[in-house]
This record gives C-alpha cells, sequence and structure tokens, in this order.
C-alpha cells in the first residue's frame, strides 16, 4: 500500500479525476446529514466538500448502488442483456464497505450460483472509503468487529491530516486511477500521517465512550435459545413497523423475484424485500412460519446474528446504526443484544 | 450465466390426477435433467414462478412430469394451460436424495396427500436400480379415495418385486378396502427393523411433524430421516433469504433435509 497527499483545495479537481473513470458519487451535507450525490463538476467550495467526506457514514447505504432497490434480471421468451457502466462511489465507511465484502459478498458470489449482476458491478465499481473521525452515538462498528476507519476493502482510502488528505491506495484498480492524477497527489509528510493517527486513536476512543461494553461473545447461542415471544413481544413493544431498520440497513440482502407481463413476453424483476413484511415467509396456500410480528423480528435477529455467524463466521451487521438513527419506535438494536 | 433466466418448455400434456391435482408433462427446451430430490422454479406466464419437485423419474431426459395442486395464484393459473401452451422453468435446485445411503437398506417412503408426487420421482429413480435395495416400501395417506393421487399407478406399483405397498385414507367410503386413518397408522407393524433401513417423508406440515415423531418412537436414527421442507423459495439457489430454516436455506441444503440437522430447531413444521 502507498500513501499520497491531496491537498484540501484540490478536492473538487479529485472528483473530476475520478469522473473519467465514471459516473462519481460523493458525500454532501443536507440537514446535518451526509447523502450521496453525483459530481456534476458544479462549484462547491473545497472546505464544504471536506467537511462532508468528514461525517458519519451516509444516510443511504452502500448496497444501495450494488444491488438497487428494483432491477430487471431477465426476460422471456426475448433474451435479456444489461450494460453495466463503471461508477465511482466516494465516501463509504469503514463499516459500509465491511457490509459489501463480509457480508453481500458471501451471499451474492459465493455458493452455488454467482449473481451476475452484483459481480459486474462488484469488478466495474470503484470504491474510495474514507475515515470516520466522528462518528455518531448511533455508531457501534468498534463493538463489532469494525473500526472507524478503513485500512483494506476500497480502492482508495481518504483520511484526515493536519493540512489535507491523505490518499492510500488499496488495490490495483485504486493504483491505476491514481496513476492518471498526475501531480495532484503529492507526497505525504510525516506530520500528516502523525495527525491522521491522532484522528484515529480520538474516534477509536469516542466509540468506546459511547459503547463501553463488549456484546456477549455467544449471541448466536443466546438468540437460537430465546425462544419466550414475550421477550420479542417487550423488545419490540415501541415497533410502529415503519420497517426503515430493514431498507436502510447495509446488510440486508433478501430480494423477490416477480414477473410483470409486457407484451406478449415476461419480465422478472428483483426487488429488495424485508423480511418484516407480514408475507414475507407465506407459501402457496397460505401457510405463514412469520405470521406473527414477534416471530418475524426473532427471524431478523437470527439470520443477522445466528445464522450468519454460522455459516460465514462473521455477524450480518457492521455497527453502522443506521437502524438506531432511523426508528421511529427509539428501538436501539445494541439494547436488545445486551439484553439477550 | 444468468441464473434468473427460465428456459421454455412446452406443455405436452396435461392429466387430471384428482379434483385439485395435476400432473403437467413439459418438454423444456433445452433438456432439463435433474436428480431425484432436486426441485425447478416453474412460471405460470404473467402470473410468477413457484418451485416444484419434478415428479417423473430422473432417468427421463427430454421431458419433465411435475404434479401440481391448486393453492394459491401460481398453480391456479398453471390449472388454465392447455397441452401446446408453453411455460417457462430454470432448475434444478437443491440437494439431491442420497440414493447411494439407501444401498442394501430398507426404504420407506412416507407420504401424505399431494406430497407423494416428489416421493414418485424417489421412487422410480429408486425402481431403475431395485435390487439394490432390501425393498421398497411405499406408504401412502390421503384425504379420501377421490384424493388420492396417482390412483391410476398404484395397481401397476404393487406387482412390482421387491415393493411394498400401505395405503390409507382419513374417510373412506363403501368401496374403500384398505387402512382408514391418517398417514402414521401405516407405521404399525412395521415388516422390518427400523436400523435396517431409513425414511423419506414428504407431505403437509402436520403430517410431517407426526410423521417424524412417529418415526423417531419406533427407531429411526436422526440422520436416517429425509424430510422434505417447504418454505418460499423464491429464487431457488442460496441468495433470496426467504427459505431460511436456522442455518440451513431450504433451496440450496435442501429442500429434503435429514432430520439430524433441524431437530434443534423450535418447530421446523410451521
Amino acid at each position: 500500500m502507498r500513501s499520497l497527499f491531496l491537498p484540501l483545495a484540490s478536492i473538487p479537481a479529485f472528483y473530476t479525476q475520478l469522473a473519467k473513470y465514471g459516473e462519481t458519487y460523493y458525500p454532501r451535507v443536507f440537514d446535518r446529514h451526509a447523502i450521496y450525490e453525483l459530481w456534476r463538476e458544479e462549484e462547491i467550495a473545497a472546505e464544504e466538500l471536506h467537511q462532508a467526506l468528514k461525517m458519519v457514514r451516509p444516510v443511504e447505504p452502500l448496497k444501495e448502488f450494488f444491488l438497487g432497490s428494483r432491477e430487471r434480471v431477465a426476460s422471456f421468451p426475448q433474451l435479456f442483456s444489461k450494460d453495466i457502466k463503471p461508477k465511482v462511489i466516494v465516501g463509504a465507511k469503514d463499516c459500509d464497505i465491511r457490509s459489501l465484502i463480509e457480508i453481500q459478498d458471501n451471499v451474492y458470489l459465493k455458493g452455488v450460483l454467482e449473481d451476475p449482476f452484483y459481480k459486474e458491478r462488484r469488478e466495474k465499481y470503484l470504491v474510495v472509503t474514507v475515515d470516520c473521525p466522528e462518528p455518531a452515538d448511533t455508531c457501534f462498528c468498534l463493538r463489532i468487529g469494525g473500526k472507524p476507519y478503513s485500512v483494506w476493502g476500497g480502492d482508495l482510502n481518504l483520511s484526515f491530516g493536519e493540512e489535507g488528505i491523505i490518499v492510500d491506495v488499496l488495490s490495483a484498480k485504486g493504483e491505476e486511477i491514481v496513476e492518471k492524477m498526475g501531480d495532484l497527489l503529492k507526497e505525504v509528510d510525516k506530520k500528516e500521517i502523525k495527525k491522521r493517527d491522532k484522528h484515529r486513536t480520538d474516534a477509536e476512543r469516542k466509540l468506546a465512550k459511547v459503547n463501553p461494553d463488549e456484546f456477549a461473545p455467544d449471541l448466536p447461542d443466546r438468540i437460537e435459545h430465546q425462544l419466550d415471544t414475550t421477550f420479542w413481544a417487550k423488545a419490540l413493544a415501541n415497533c410502529v413497523d415503519c420497517q426503515a431498520c430493514e431498507r436502510i440497513c447495509s446488510t440486508c440482502y433478501c430480494f423477490l423475484l416477480y414477473d410483470i407481463p409486457v407484451g406478449k413476453g415476461v419480465e422478472r424483476v428483483k426487488v429488495l424485500d424485508w423480511c418484516y413484511h407480514a408475507a414475507y415467509g407465506r407459501v402457496g396456500g397460505g401457510v405463514n412460519p412469520l405470521a406473527h410480528f414477534s416471530h418475524r423480528l426473532r427471524n431478523r435477529f437470527e439470520c443477522k446474528f445466528m445464522a450468519f455467524p454460522r455459516n460465514f463466521k462473521v455477524s450480518a451487521c457492521t455497527g453502522c446504526g443506521r437502524c438506531i438513527a432511523g426508528c421511529t419506535g427509539k428501538i436501539d438494536i445494541r439494547e436488545v443484544l445486551r439484553a439477550l | 450465466m444468468n441464473p434468473y433466466e427460465s428456459r421454455q418448455a412446452k406443455v405436452k400434456e396435461v392429466i387430471i390426477e384428482t379434483p385439485t391435482i395435476r400432473t403437467f408433462t413439459l418438454e423444456p427446451k433445452p433438456a432439463l435433467s435433474f436428480h431425484a430430490g432436486q426441485f425447478i422454479e416453474l412460471t405460470a406466464p404473467g402470473v410468477g414462478e413457484a418451485p416444484f419437485t419434478p415428479s417423473s423419474s430422473p432417468y427421463v431426459e427430454e421431458s419433465m412430469e411435475v404434479t401440481i395442486m391448486k393453492v394459491g395464484r401460481v398453480t391456479s393459473k398453471l390449472f388454465d394451460v392447455r397441452p401446446g401452451d408453453t411455460l417457462a422453468v430454470r432448475g434444478p435446485y437443491g440437494v439431491p436424495y442420497e440414493t447411494d445411503r439407501y444401498e442394501g437398506r430398507h426404504v420407506l417412503i412416507v407420504g401424505g396427500g399431494v406430497g407423494l408426487a416428489p416421493l414418485r420421482s424417489l421412487f422410480l429413480a429408486l425402481l431403475h436400480n431395485v435390487s439394490a435395495y432390501k425393498k421398497i416400501h411405499l406408504y401412502y395417506g390421503a384425504r379420501t379415495p377421490r384424493d388420492i393421487v396417482y390412483d391410476r399407478l398404484f395397481k401397476e406399483w404393487g406387482k412390482i418385486k421387491n415393493v411394498e405397498i400401505r395405503r390409507s385414507v382419513d374417510v373412506g367410503d363403501k368401496n374403500w378396502k384398505e387402512k382408514v386413518g391418517v398417514v402414521t397408522v401405516l407405521l404399525d407393524n412395521l415388516p422390518f427393523k427400523p436400523n435396517d433401513g431409513l425414511a423419506v417423508a414428504c407431505g403437509p406440515p402436520v403430517m410431517m411433524k407426526f410423521a417424524t415423531k412417529r418415526l423417531l418412537e419406533l427407531g429411526f436414527a436422526d440422520e436416517d430421516i429425509y424430510l422434505s421442507m417447504e418454505k418460499n423459495m423464491s429464487c431457488g439457489f442460496g441468495k433470496c433469504g426467504h427459505c431460511r430454516l436456522g442455518e440451513l436455506f431450504c433451496c440450496k441444503d435442501g429442500p429434503v433435509i435429514t432430520w439430524d440437522r433441524i431437530k434443534h430447531l423450535e418447530d421446523p413444521f410451521v
């Protein structure tokens, strides 16, 4: 891995260079939250872009770019093809890149068959991760195997030094991109690295303060044996079934296929699905193993913290805290896990 | 390869088995070969897909039969299908029956209602090499005599050497001379020792639950009870998440799963 230096004033030029590779999305602050926006080479102050990079993870999970909430995947009887163009996504935090590598890749790239559309996007899209120097109170990556900074998984990583940004090159694709950037990127000074390391330590300290306790190491067993429906009913007492937690989750991966008649043929569409839907588990004839909401809540915890760790040695949660921030009923997943 | 894509399948024949069950003979192009126990996703044009296990012999490659009960949206549409119409299929998915493990042992097949359909595929596959097994015992239960699937075939199957057949109905009629009662009544007085055989079951969830209970009482080993698990299988290859059963996915780890792999779950048959 090599590191380079990007002066703050050059952030817009950096985005413009990235945009030569493909449509580039970058974080921008809207109503105190970071959201992804398409880079259109507008005149945006470098400092504004810098502040947006420092924000906690963007509202949208990274999977939105790789899975999409709705996409056509086949047609019948006519043939189907898909043109997936390169994209650059700037602003993913460690929790987000881990949601791709540790969760979505395990689901969509491993097993008996691969999802060809996800695979092509993983090959063609460039991910620029960014350190997370100001984690929110809802963040708990540190307690679930993550860090507030990324040293692997993306193609480039941006971190914050004394006077500018440190660009770590993390992949061959990333190397190819920075090579084309000419003298935009400079040699990095030791004092910049030192400052960056301090930011990282501070962020870790803040996370540890917000989340003082570790989760129980035997969460899979605790979930397996927690069969008391009153426990789950109590855990979701404030739930209004808005499903925001699932829609915003960076690791939820479920989808549903359905066919739409088009002319004399049929188009097959894949839509992301949510296990809180009453019909999620229903089979032909109407039998529904997840008819009760408390069963569906337990099912979600079982999927993330029991089945996934047993199958892939990692929880299907990266501690991004979106579900806590987005919950209408103020339910905190950390409290449910600790109560188990 | 696009795993979401189906291939065309012409409907060659439609056989009315019971008032609510029909068998469709399909000719997929290109041909779709499968092993007993694997399933396909069958498309009812314009309505959607549903998973079905073929009911024909896996040794017949140019066509496949699928026996379907009319229960929901997709199956209702399939009942409008006539010979000559074109459907679409993709697959096969799932893990086949481990028939190598069955050799030299008694094979007890326990079916309830339309659950006999996937078991018929296994039964026909076993008949292909019938002398390899000590005996094949086909035990089948239906609600009434008119609900019996493959009634047209039982007589012929009963004549096969090395095959024992028992049937029951929940409610008989004046012509019914065989057993009356739920399918588990057929498990009384087994003609072989459970440790000399294995059991394969498929049927409605409640039947599976009580059949498993009875098989365990009789002394069948956990790993010798093969159960066809019913879950909502949308993609068929372990991605969509719907058919998760504990740590397993019915589509890629099943749909036939031995009891030892799911017995720790609260109620796998719900």
